[in-house]
């Protein structure tokens, strides 16, 4: 179920990213007119990389280097998900220039996922200190 | 609420019962205050110490041995972790890992941290970590 749970949390926040990502480059592109079909592509596009960053994503008992490792690698994956999925999708096209654009967009995603799972634990924490703050006060004890 | 005190026979020792329907924060705080003064025998080198629970910021396993660090002090403990947990389970103590229990008053500000784990700061100026999986517990025992 926690499972379940964290695959659900990461999908929102990773299918988000995607969809400001293409907002951005549509923008850029200056292209006007979507069909519907985007919308499709972008849920399947985040289905396939939570999968990938539930399952690659470092454990809470991974050490700091093996943790750096998870990290390289689940960017790695996610480059070799996303980039044939954008020359399906015609996001793309499949040379140097397609790859780069993918690659960047892949991390921007990445880091924009990460920060928002970090401002969510920072609310967390804050809600935490404010109780303990008055259930204990600051006093040593 | 009605209050019973009875004097018991002489030589047994002095207990309190709690008859409730259900446990609320009243009485969980009422247990803490009791056992506040609870002892625990601690070993530090060759001594024996009794050690009050009140004085202790956090239980940790290392090495299948645990250990209760004081303030300055850290004494070796003759119980398993899941024991303590069982015994304190309605005082400030609470777990927050696979290795660690701690005592939630001593615990001076929490902060997220890499790998989505949080790190307590306690109010020794100790760090502890606070695995993701404990903190909706953490959250429990202090009432959110």
């Amino acid at each position: 179920m926690r499972w379940f749970g964290n695959f659900v949390k990461w999908f929102l926040y990773i299918t988000t990213g995607i969809l400001i990502v293409c907002g951005i480059n549509y923008k850029l592109a200056g292209i006007e007119m979507i069909t519907v079909n985007i919308f499709w592509m972008i849920l399947f596009s985040g289905f396939v990389t939570t999968l990938a960053t539930v399952l690659l994503l470092p454990k809470e008992k991974d050490g700091r280097i093996k943790s750096y490792i998870k990290f390289a690698l689940h960017y790695i994956a996610l480059c070799v998900i996303m980039i044939p999925l954008g020359v399906w999708f015609d996001w793309i096209k499949f040379n140097l220039t397609g790859i780069v654009t993918m690659m960047i967009d892949v991390g921007g995603v990445c880091l924009s996922s990460m920060f928002v799972y970090y401002i969510i634990d920072c609310k967390q924490a804050d809600e935490i200190n404010r109780m303990l703050k008055k259930k204990y006060g600051d006093s040593e004890q | 609420m009605k209050i019973t005190i009875e004097t018991p026979k002489p030589g047994d020792e002095d207990e309190v019962i709690i008859r409730c329907a259900a446990m609320d924060d009243k009485l969980l705080r009422l247990i803490c205050t009791l056992r506040e003064d609870e002892r625990l025998t601690g070993y530090i080198e060759d001594k024996i110490v009794k050690l009050s629970l009140k004085d202790i910021y956090y239980f940790e396993a290392v090495d299948n041995k645990i250990f209760a660090y004081a303030a300055k002090e850290t004494y070796e403990i003759h119980k398993k972790l899941y024991e303590i947990e069982q015994d304190f389970e309605h005082t400030d103590f609470l777990r927050i890992s696979k290795s660690a229990i701690v005592n939630t008053s001593k615990i001076a500000y929490v902060k997220p941290i890499f790998n989505g784990r949080f790190e307590a700061k306690l109010k020794n100026g100790e760090k502890i970590i606070i695995s993701r999986q404990y903190v909706a517990e953490l959250k429990k025992k202090i009432g959110i």
